[in-house]
């Protein structure tokens, strides 16, 4: 008890719980924003039509969220192949991982990003991800409200085969309802069991 | 976080620090060539230029990103200038960048130069061939031809086999 005492005292500016796994000092894949960001106040329409309220459907959920286009050949797929696989991965831990934790895409590429385009897509990754679609001016709504860069339609090829720029990175939002940490699209499965292992575990802590 | 895009650092490096990617994995295989006595079986050879493990992903929607590599063991640079394939109507060259937080693809249409003795690589996040409008997307594990266009050593066509994203219908590869 006195060894307890001790670390208390040592550790009076940490957040310590008495759980000797929340002392552990976490070091995130993720890249630590600067100043977090709130959970983003948006509504857009889900595949099948349906409004979604960004903000109350995800709430004091740990949320992945991504503005990407179904006809992106690398960065996309990418970022969902190994959030896919980890959710997998996850399971074994946590069974529930897919109700705790919402991955959220956003079609950006609004004329050919219908619902039923995002929904098919996505199923190829994990059907439990969310795929949400919207006007141009709804969609551009959405990324000022998540702070991230505009998505804008690349110069050059034509009206069925055009590149789309966007935000390379995933935003994570804890249980706090703020977004602490992005991820950029090297980001491997193996980074994502890592940091949404100690979310569920945990919360958000800053180090 | 680790960056990404086009460095300077050689081959191997470069491939040692992509290998922690699943995804990677799944592209490479075990070998890694160049870096150890054997390398891979060519999947095509034109004049001095090799062509190892060629891969295109699955693609979700109707665009398809084709990586490779080419190894160079002529005493003469050359470079890819093109690519096409009967699956889709638009092929090209692309690289993609990663710049304050945005990701852009860009068209090369000048091509990439593989020096003598060099190893051209299209990798996931860097340089790669993408097809686009493809309207019937091709099943994992069948294999599709691509015709690879160089400046002077000319052109060759490969069978370049279908993989899969990390995803359920991936077959996933759950590996590290």
């Amino acid at each position: 008890m006195a060894f307890l005492s001790l670390v208390g005292l040592v550790c009076s500016g940490c957040d310590l719980t008495g759980d000797a796994e929340a002392a552990e000092r976490v070091i995130w894949r993720g890249r630590v924003l600067s100043a977090s960001l709130p959970r983003p106040q948006f509504t857009l329409r889900d595949a099948s039509g349906g409004r979604f309220v960004f903000d109350e459907e995800t709430r004091g959920r740990p949320t992945l969220l991504f503005f990407g286009y179904t006809s992106c050949p690398d960065v996309c797929p990418m970022h969902f192949g190994q959030i896919a696989a980890a959710m997998r991965e996850l399971e074994g831990e946590f069974e529930d991982v897919r109700e705790r934790v919402r991955v959220v895409f956003v079609g950006v590429d609004a004329p050919r990003d219908t619902g039923e385009r995002v929904r098919s897509w996505l199923d190829h990754f994990d059907p439990s991800f969310v795929g949400l679609v919207g006007s141009p001016e709804e969609l551009q709504v959405a990324q000022r409200a998540a702070a991230v860069p505009q998505a804008t339609r690349d110069p050059g090829g034509s009206d069925q085969a055009y590149t789309v720029s966007h935000a390379s990175y995933v935003l994570l939002y804890t249980s706090d309802d703020q977004a602490h940490l992005r991820y950029a699209f090297d980001t491997s499965s193996e980074d994502w069991v890592h940091d949404l292992a100690h979310v569920l575990r945990g919360g958000w802590r800053s180090s | 976080m680790r960056g990404v895009g086009d460095d300077e650092r050689g081959p191997c490096a470069r491939w040692a620090r992509r290998l922690d990617f699943a995804f990677a994995v799944a592209l490479l295989s075990a070998a890694i060539p160049g870096c150890g006595a054997s390398g891979p079986e060519p999947a095509a050879q034109v004049g001095d230029l090799i062509v190892v493990e060629p891969a295109l992903v699955a693609p979700p929607g109707g665009s398809a990103a084709l990586y490779l590599r080419v190894r160079n063991e002529g005493g003469e640079g050359d470079r890819l200038i093109g690519l096409s394939a009967p699956i889709a109507p638009h092929a090209s060259l692309h690289r993609t960048r990663v710049e304050a937080g945005r990701a852009t693809m860009k068209a090369a249409p000048e091509g990439f130069p593989v020096g003598p003795g060099e190893v051209l690589q299209l990798t996931p996040g860097g340089r790669h061939g993408m097809l686009m409008g493809i309207a019937s997307p091709p099943e994992v594990g069948t294999t599709v031809a691509v015709t690879l266009s160089f400046e002077k050593a000319g052109a060759v066509t490969l069978q370049v086999p279908v993989i899969a994203h990390a995803g359920p219908g991936g077959g996933g590869h759950e590996g590290h």
